[in-house]
C-alpha cells in the first residue's frame, strides 16, 4: 500500500481509531505538523490518545487497539512520534499503552493533566509493566501552551471527568481544536470547568477545524446538571431514613461520588467507599490535589473505619453500575465472601443509566439483589418515582454540540469522531446546522490536510488493529498473600496473545504479535535484556514512523 | 522489602494497619507507615512520586480485591 506523503505545509489529521464502523472506542489520532520554519526537516508528528475499544469481548478479545506497527518504534530506534497527548483517563483513551509496552514498543513522552498521568501509571502498575518501561510523563496544566512537534498545543479544560482536556493545536499554517470527550456542565464539582469565554476566544482568533466527540450527539433531551442529580440523590437517601443505603456508580465517576457525599452529609450519614476501581481513582485524585472530601463536605471512610457505625447511618458508595462481576454490587448480589451485606431492608441506588452492552447483566444483578430482599432504585426507576434523573451522560448531547460549534466557529471543517455511524452523522448534522462544513467519516484512515488554502482529504490509508486475547491457559502469579479478606490470595497478572485485525475487526493474522517474554512479569531481574518482540510487518507496516 | 516491592508492601500495609485510610493517606504519612513496617529495609533514598503511587494503589488492591473497572466506562 502506497504511503501518503505529508510533505506540504499544514496540519495533517488521521483517525487511526475513533471512526470505527463497528462501535466506539479505541480512540487514537495522528497529527502531523509541517511548518516552514523547523530546523529538523520542517516535519513533526504526535499521537492523541491510545485507547482500547469497547465491546471487543463479544469477539473474544479483552481489548482492541490501533496497531503500533508503523507508528511506534522499539527502544534504541529512531523515529516515531514526538509525543503522546492524552485527553483524559478513560480506558478508551489510554488503555492501550499497557499493551504497547509489553509488546516491546517505546512510548514517546506523554503529555497529560496530573490526574490522567497518575491513572496511566495506575494502569501500567495493574498490568505489571516494569517501571523501566513506563513512558516519561510531562504534566500539562489547564491553560498551558506547549511546543510539540512544531505546533503550539494548548490544554483547554472540558467537562467530562477530572483532568479532561481538549487540545488546541496551532501552527503557522493552520489550527485544529480536538475536543476529547466533553459536555458542558458548570456544576460538576471537581477540577476546572469548560469556559465558554475561552472557547469563544479561540474561535474568534481563527480556527480551521474541530475534531469532536459524537457519542451523545443524537440525544435531543436537555441535559441534566450534576447539581440536579445531587438533589435527586439527596431526596432518595432522605426517603430511606432508617435503612441501609448502598449506591452503585462507575469507578471513574468521581463527580457522582461527590454528589453522593453531599447526599450523605445532608442526611447525617457517613460516606463509605468500597470497590477497587472507585477507591483507587479516589485515592489517586486525593493524592493529586483533587480534594473529593472538601467538595463533598464529608470524610471518605473505608468499610473498616465505618464498621462500628449503624448501617442506617452510613451511605456506602461502591462499584457495579455496569454489573461488573468483581464489583461491589456484583459481589453483594451473589453474597460472596467479604461482600457488602444485603438485608431485606437495604436500598440499593444505581446512579447510572443502563447501556445496551450491559443491559442483560445489569437486569440479572438487579434481580439477584431483589431476590435477597433489597429495594433497588435504578436510574430509570428514579425518574418514574418522581425523583428526577440521577444520571447524565458524560458526553455532549445535541445542545452541547451546537454550543461548541457556535463558540468555536471553525472556518473549514468539523470532523466528528468517537461514535458509530449514527452518532457521527448526528454530530455532523448539528455542525451543518450552524454553518460549519462537515467531514463525516464512518471508517478510519482518511488523512486530512488543513492548510491556508483549505481542508481536504488527501488519501485514505486504512489502519490495522490489534486484538488482545487473554491467555487463560497461562497463570502468572506473584508470591502468595496472606488470606486477608479472602478475595486476593494472589495478584494474577493477565497474559495476552495478540491478533492482527483489519479496520473492520476481522482477523488478518492470528497471534501476529507476541509479547516479549517476561516483559510484564514482575520481579524479572534482567527485563532490559528481554528478547525483542516478534513483529510481522505488513506492506503498510513502517510507513508512519518515517514518513515525511 | 523495599520501595520496589509494591504488591508485598500493599499486603503488609493492609495487615499492619487494618483501620488505615488508604483513600486519603497523605504522601508523608504513607512514607512513615511504610518505613515503620517490620521487614522494610532501611534506605536513604526516598521514593519517587510514581513509586509512592504504586504502593498506595497496591494497598488499595490488597484491601479491596480484584479490579472491577468496566470497559464501557468511557461511553457512559
Amino acid at each position: 500500500m502506497a504511503s501518503i506523503e505529508r510533505d506540504q505545509p499544514g496540519i495533517y489529521w488521521q483517525s487511526l481509531m475513533g471512526n470505527n464502523g463497528d462501535g466506539i472506542g479505541g480512540n487514537c489520532h495522528r497529527y502531523d505538523v509541517v511548518t516552514g520554519a523547523r530546523p529538523d526537516g520542517q516535519h513533526g508528528w504526535f499521537l492523541v490518545d491510545y485507547g482500547v475499544k469497547f465491546g471487543a469481548g463479544r469477539k473474544g478479545y479483552a481489548a482492541e487497539f490501533a496497531s503500533p506497527e508503523g507508528l511506534l518504534v522499539h527502544p534504541g530506534e529512531g523515529g516515531g512520534p514526538e509525543a503522546l497527548l492524552l485527553t483524559h483517563a478513560h480506558e478508551d483513551h489510554l488503555g492501550a499503552v499497557r499493551h504497547l509496552l509489553p509488546l516491546g514498543y517505546r512510548c514517546p513522552p506523554v503529555y497529560a493533566r496530573a490526574f490522567t498521568a497518575a491513572m496511566l501509571n495506575k494502569s501500567l502498575a495493574d498490568a505489571g509493566v516494569e517501571k523501566n518501561r513506563w513512558p516519561e510523563i510531562r504534566i500539562a496544566r489547564t491553560g498551558e501552551t506547549v511546543e510539540i512537534a512544531g505546533a503550539r498545543v494548548s490544554f483547554v479544560a472540558m467537562d467530562h471527568m477530572p483532568g479532561a482536556t481538549a487540545l488546541h493545536i496551532a501552527s503557522d499554517q493552520a489550527s485544529v481544536f480536538h475536543t476529547g470527550d466533553y459536555r458542558f456542565d458548570a456544576t460538576l464539582p471537581l477540577g476546572p470547568r469548560a469556559d465558554p469565554a475561552v472557547l469563544r476566544a479561540i474561535g474568534q482568533a481563527g480556527l480551521d477545524m474541530v475534531v469532536s466527540d459524537s457519542t451523545a450527539a443524537p440525544v435531543t433531551d436537555a441535559p441534566v446538571t450534576e447539581a440536579e442529580i445531587a438533589h435527586a440523590l439527596e431526596r432518595i437517601v432522605a426517603d430511606n431514613a432508617g435503612r441501609p443505603v448502598i449506591a452503585g456508580i462507575l469507578g471513574s465517576q468521581l463527580d457522582r461520588l461527590v454528589s453522593l457525599g453531599r447526599a450523605a452529609k445532608a442526611n447525617d450519614r457517613a460516606l463509605v467507599l468500597s470497590g477497587r476501581s472507585l477507591v483507587a481513582n479516589a485515592a489517586v485524585a486525593q493524592a493529586g490535589g483533587i480534594d473529593i472530601e472538601a467538595a463533598a463536605g464529608t470524610p471518605l471512610l473505608t468499610p473498616r473505619q465505618a464498621a462500628e457505625l449503624p448501617a442506617e447511618k452510613v451511605l456506602v458508595v461502591t462499584t457495579g453500575a455496569f454489573a461488573q462481576p468483581n464489583s461491589g454490587l456484583g459481589r453483594a448480589s451473589r453474597n460472596q465472601p467479604g461482600a457488602l451485606s444485603i438485608t431485606p431492608d437495604t436500598t440499593v441506588v444505581i446512579a447510572q443509566r443502563e447501556i445496551p452492552p450491559v443491559r442483560e447483566a445489569q437486569a440479572a444483578m438487579v434481580a439477584r439483589l431483589e431476590a435477597r430482599g433489597a429495594t433497588v432504585v435504578t436510574a430509570e426507576r428514579a425518574v418514574a418515582a418522581g425523583y428526577g434523573p440521577i444520571h447524565q451522560s458524560g458526553h455532549a448531547v445535541e445542545r452541547d454540540c451546537r454550543l461548541l460549534y457556535t463558540l468555536l466557529r471553525p472556518r473549514m471543517l468539523a470532523a466528528p469522531v468517537h461514535g458509530n455511524a449514527a452518532q457521527i452523522t448526528a454530530n455532523g448534522r448539528l455542525a451543518r446546522s450552524v454553518g460549519v462544513p462537515v467531514l463525516a467519516l464512518d471508517r478510519n484512515g482518511a488523512v486530512v490536510r488543513v492548510a491556508p488554502d483549505g481542508a481536504r482529504v488527501i488519501g485514505v490509508q486504512p489502519p490495522e488493529r490489534i486484538g488482545a486475547r487473554e491467555r487463560t491457559d497461562v497463570v502468572r502469579q506473584l508470591p502468595k498473600a496472606s488470606p486477608g479478606q479472602g478475595r486476593d490470595s494472589h495478584f494474577p497478572v493477565p497474559v495476552f496473545s495478540y491478533d492482527r485485525l483489519d479496520d473492520a475487526g476481522a482477523v488478518v493474522l492470528r497471534s501476529g504479535l507476541e509479547t516479549a517474554q517476561g516483559a510484564t512479569r514482575p520481579k524479572r531481574p534482567d527485563a532490559s535484556a528481554a528478547p525483542r518482540v516478534a513483529v510481522h510487518h505488513t506492506a503498510a507496516g513502517r510507513e508512519g514512523s518515517r514518513s515525511r | 522489602m523495599d520501595w520496589n516491592d509494591g504488591h508485598a508492601l500493599g499486603r503488609a500495609l493492609r495487615d499492619a494497619y487494618p483501620s488505615g485510610n488508604y483513600v486519603t493517606v497523605s504522601d508523608a504519612e504513607l512514607i512513615d507507615l511504610v518505613t515503620a513496617l517490620p521487614g522494610f529495609g532501611k534506605t536513604a533514598v526516598p521514593p519517587d512520586a510514581a513509586t509512592l503511587m504504586a504502593v498506595r494503589l497496591a494497598w488499595v488492591a490488597a484491601a479491596e480485591g480484584e479490579d472491577d473497572t468496566s470497559p464501557y466506562e468511557g461511553g457512559a
